[in-house]
């Protein structure tokens, strides 16, 4: 990396780049912090403006935006409950109720700070480390990545609130969700209807803010508004938290970090499921687990410390290996090829100076959007001071009209209202969202997964054969069957009990 | 026979799962050990659907204490909002963004203010202002077209 120092001296002190870098972020968090719009789709609109730039000042704007929208996320689902994109929706379940409590300024001083840590040492960890991992990457296959999938899928069962038969038939709904489309590699239409717009799968965009969102306004308009918190900005000391809210959650901000990093590392996977493991490994190792959802700092510690380190974690194999980490460096990698560059093993001998750079960049951009966010934090609160009244109406509109620019189809606003109606019924069932969300979101992966596994050796004992993938599967069948363990441990430790007790 | 919430949650779930048997049985691929294909993803969720469904519906029938989701005019309140939306998006089709959506927002700003203090002007300049303010993000800033209808 030193021997490239010089040309990243040159790049990041030039003015034109600094300009761009600035832009990006701003549009980035601006992006992120619109429910319905993220970074991907910074990424992709302002990708065409890039093509007539020369390859550094165009790769640091579109890492810029990226950072921006991915570090921006946070900032809807604290002061709205409403993702930005799939890598916040774990922000919500704590950020939200910190901010309906009067704790907004804080709860965003934690989301920008975590998102921070998360992105500047993950890129960090990245340039020193992206060679070396990305050997490791080959020895993964398709049993481990549905290992991983089912694992993830299972985990989430934990944040059900305690009934996980309604957390199983939500995470069944997410799975059907994602069915609907032509198959993977058999290219069967299922659930089609023989409607063209169902085709192509149900858009994650529509299906997102129709249920988490637009059902979330429509039901808290009918059980009636509860009165507005104020945010007391002058509360706000420094960047609203102390040092020593880093120190006390310093474990939890390391584990999420590394299952942020690993989680985004591995080939389509990314922030959009490190947030909530994350989120359910805080729960999980929590002295206070009853807390969560509450609004609980350690939730959002959790979640924005993982999904921004997913972005170090995603550059690894999109550097050297040329697989997109997530939807977002799939983007970058075909933008990166238009200017020239071929993602991929030989990358590092090649172009090491521009891969050495990109990882510079996202660092220098965590920094910037850190001081963006701080000084913009005291300007974020005022939101909630827009009444009820005319803020759900608006973000209804904005939601719909999301819905329509993702395709200009007026068909995919109905499709919004469809799903919107379906969390309305979930939340009269108590079914709870986010295991429907990771499954819909993982479901495609997991299945092509088990396909190409099936593909290979045609039975299903691979899968408890390779180590790693046995590991993820045992552990996701222990997560399904944990309350009759957990039912079956309680009965012995009570009749042990009524032992002692008969003795006595 | 009071019928719980629980119950009637399991019930919808049994039906989802049967469904979804049903829809997957017509599927070309057939389900082998050695290649699950197609039906593998769905039929994972329908045996789900159908235990799950089962099991909720028998929790319903052991407990039958229950808090109440929406009294009688929350549910008017709910089905409104979801035909306002519905006729939005239709009136959206034909007269296009700029009639429909602060016809829309001053309608639905209006409704939700009930109980509070404030001002058909104000209530005016919220519904034109936010419409102007999508159509700068949107489609002046962000070049995506928004629905013209018969304008268009």
């Amino acid at each position: 990396m030193l021997e490239n120092a010089a040309f990243i001296i040159a790049q990041i002190t030039n003015p034109l780049n600094l300009l761009l870098l600035l832009v990006g972020n701003v549009i980035g968090i601006v992006f992120g912090a619109i429910p319905g719009l993220n970074g991907t789709m910074a990424v992709m609109l302002f990708m065409p403006l890039t093509y007539g730039m020369s390859t550094g000042p165009a790769i640091v704007f579109l890492l810029s935006l990226w950072i921006g929208g991915c570090s921006g996320g946070f900032i809807g689902s604290v002061l709205l409950g409403i993702p930005g994109s799939p890598s916040s929706v774990a922000t919500c379940f704590d950020g939200h109720p910190m901010a309906k409590k009067g704790q907004a300024g804080r709860a965003l001083a934690i989301g920008m700070t975590a998102s921070f840590i998360g992105t500047f040492f993950s890129a960090v960890v990245g340039a020193i480390l992206a060679q070396t991992v990305a050997n490791i990457a080959f020895a993964i296959g398709p049993w481990e990545y549905f290992g991983l999938c089912f694992m993830a899928i299972t985990m989430v069962l934990a944040i059900s609130k305690g009934n996980m038969l309604k957390g199983l038939s939500s995470a069944c709904l997410g799975l059907l969700l994602a069915s609907v489309g032509y198959s993977p590699i058999d290219a069967q239409a299922r659930f089609t209807f023989d409607n063209m717009y169902l085709m192509g799968g149900l858009g994650m965009t529509v299906v997102l803010i129709g249920i988490f969102g637009v059902s979330m306004m429509i039901i808290a308009h009918a059980k009636g508004f509860d009165p507005l918190p104020t945010v007391d900005t002058n509360m706000i000391k420094g960047i609203g938290i102390k040092f020593s809210d880093i120190r006390e959650n310093i474990v939890n901000i390391i584990r999420s970090f590394l299952i942020g990093l690993g989680i985004g590392f591995l080939p389509g996977m990314g922030s959009g499921l490190s947030n909530l493991v994350a989120y359910s490994m805080a729960k999980n190792n929590s002295k206070h687990p009853e807390a969560f959802g509450t609004g609980n700092p350690e939730g959002v510690w959790a979640s924005e410390c993982s999904n921004n380190a997913s972005i170090g974690g995603a550059m690894i194999p999109m550097a050297a290996l040329g697989i997109p980490g997530d939807s977002c460096t799939a983007l970058l990698i075909g933008a990166l090829t238009i200017h020239g560059l071929e993602m991929g093993p030989m990358v590092f001998r090649n172009s090491g100076d521009i891969v050495y750079l990109m990882f510079v960049v996202v660092a220098i951009c965590a920094a910037v959007c850190f001081v963006l966010q701080a000084i913009g934090m005291r300007v974020f609160p005022q939101i909630l001071k827009v009444p009820y009244h005319y803020m759900y109406p608006a973000l209804i509109v904005v939601s719909l009209i999301s819905a329509y620019v993702d395709s200009s189809s007026l068909y995919k606003c109905g499709m919004m209202l469809f799903f919107a109606v379906i969390g309305c019924i979930m939340a009269y069932g108590g079914l709870p969202q986010s295991p429907l969300i990771l499954a819909f979101i993982l479901g495609p992966t997991m299945e092509s997964n088990m396909l190409k596994a099936f593909q290979n050796t045609e039975t299903v004992a691979t899968f408890f054969t390779r180590p790693i993938s046995c590991v993820f599967n045992v552990i996701a069948i222990c997560c399904v069957f944990s309350p009759v363990i957990k039912m079956v441990f309680a009965r012995v430790v009570k009749k042990e009990d009524k032992k002692v007790d008969t003795a006595a | 026979m009071k019928v719980t919430r629980d119950q009637i949650t399991g019930a919808v779930i049994v039906a989802l799962g049967i469904f979804v048997f049903v829809m997957i049985s017509s599927f070309k691929v057939p389900f082998k050990a050695s290649y699950p294909g197609p039906k593998a993803l769905p039929g994972l969720a329908a045996i789900g659907f159908v235990i799950c469904g089962a099991g909720i519906f028998l929790e319903g029938c052991r407990n039958k204490v229950e808090k109440t989701f929406l009294v009688k005019e929350g549910w008017i309140k709910l089905i409104v909002n979801i035909v306002a939306i519905a006729a939005y998006i239709l009136v959206m089709k034909y007269l296009g963004f700029f009639i429909a959506t602060p016809v829309y927002l001053y309608a639905l700003s209006t409704w939700y203010a009930k109980g509070y203090e404030t001002k058909p002007v104000t209530r005016i300049i919220f519904s034109l202002g936010m419409t102007a303010v999508i159509f700068l993000a949107y489609q002046i800033a962000f070049g995506y077209q928004l629905p013209m209808g018969i304008f268009g």
